[in-house]
């Protein structure tokens, strides 16, 4: 008998939760595969570790790109390899639970669905982030209460108003943290000339990178190509520099709040106030962000306890309850 | 002797009819119970359960990345 598994399929990392027996599977949406035959070389961090550093014949590809399926085959296969890898097998079909971003289209949606199914799931159900971000939070969200979840992923950023079990107002933007790291790999391009990898940019927004000035600030060294010599070079970052190559991504998230906030019922806005905002998603750990969000909104914002957990948790907890809480499945409400 | 045999049936059938009608026409008490059972799925009790009876993989990343760290 299969075990029932919930799915955070993220453009960054993806999480499995396997019925009764927790978090069984986190690692990076990568997948290497050899461009000649198509063969599947590796998955996950072994892939990660590849981004940018593979001979001409292999290629490590995301095939999730803001939050949606770029390429449906790759995405099925990566899926079929970590059913199988979480023991799924042709005579084990379990019922599954993905995380979809809310802002899915109609056909992305039947994208997701029907990769899983041909990945070996008996049956495929959609659930929102963040909605599956509000309940694996741990925030009251059964109660007549306005609660309020920004969850900031690789590649959307979802705020959302939930109360009594519902999604009250919801306002989303494909705009991540990968757009941040790409927002980096140009300032540098442009104004210091040379050329560095995606996972540099990463590595750069978690060492200096920041939405507002913060007290203990360092500068970063950083490596790459010289665009007019071809040699590899060394330059110098500073936060500010930073902060100023990623203000235009940050600002489109902080605004896709202040809109969410606008669209929610009067009535749940002093709730906001006592209760605050709960951030969840890997892009919440940039630093400053939760400052920089409570200053433009003029309302608290908390971290969630398990910001990188939450939404597989949620998900999680309605595999968990599958009969109770069908009706928080995409397609299901009644 | 055949009359009775069929009026038996014809009550086993209406009898039957009547019990699966019933089922399948929600009633209002039903979806009260049902979103009251929702909403109970929900609580911090009942996902409390979920978050910390089960153990979380933490994602190796984190020490890869340190040994990566070209910053």
């Amino acid at each position: 008998m299969a075990r029932d598994l919930a799915i955070d399929l993220g453009t960054a990392n993806t999480l499995v939760y396997m019925k009764g027996r927790g978090i069984v599977l986190n690692e990076p949406s990568v997948i290497a595969l050899n461009r000649q035959t198509g063969e599947v070389l590796a998955t996950g961090h072994e892939a990660w570790h590849m981004i940018g550093r593979t001979p001409g014949y292999i290629v490590a590809v995301r095939p999730l790109r803001g939050g949606a399926i770029t390429d449906f085959d790759v995405t099925e296969r990566m899926i079929r390899l970590l059913l199988q890898r979480v023991g799924v097998s042709r005579f084990t079909r379990p019922k599954v639970v993905i995380c979809v971003p809310s802002a899915i289209t109609e056909v992305e949606r039947r994208a997701v669905t029907d990769a899983a199914r041909r990945a070996g799931a008996a049956d495929a159900q959609l659930i929102e982030q963040p909605m599956a971000a509000a309940i694996g939070a741990q925030l009251p969200i059964d109660e007549p209460v306005g609660n309020m979840v920004i969850d900031i992923g690789g590649g959307t950023s979802e705020t959302a108003v939930i109360s009594l079990g519902g999604i009250v107002a919801l306002e989303a933007v494909r705009v991540g943290s990968f757009d941040i790291d790409n927002a980096i790999q140009n300032y540098v391009r442009r104004e210091h000339g040379i050329a560095i990898g995606e996972r540099t940019a990463e590595e750069i927004k978690v060492a200096i990178g920041s939405a507002a000035q913060t007290p203990d600030e360092v500068e970063a060294e950083v490596s790459g190509r010289d665009l007019m010599m071809g040699l590899p070079k060394t330059v110098v970052l500073t936060p500010e520099e930073i902060r100023y190559a990623i203000d235009d991504v940050v600002s489109q998230i902080v605004q896709s709040v202040v809109r969410c906030l606008a669209k929610a019922p009067a009535e749940l806005a002093q709730d906001f106030l006592t209760r605050g905002m709960y951030l969840v998603g890997g892009g919440g750990l940039l630093r400053g962000l939760a400052e920089r969000i409570e200053r433009e909104t003029q309302v608290p914002v908390r971290m969630s306890q398990m910001p990188l957990e939450a939404v597989v948790l949620g998900a999680g907890h309605c595999i968990e309850n599958y009969d109770a809480l069908k009706r928080m499945f995409m397609g299901q409400r009644r | 002797m055949v009359y009775v045999l069929v009026a038996v049936v014809v009550i086993c059938v209406v009898v039957f009819a009547a019990l699966a009608t019933s089922r399948r026409t929600p009633t209002s008490n039903d979806s009260v119970a049902d979103f009251q059972r929702h909403l109970n799925a929900l609580s911090p009790e009942a996902r409390r359960q979920t978050v910390e009876n089960y153990p979380v993989v933490t994602s190796p990343i984190e020490e890869t990345e340190e040994q990566d760290d070209g910053t």
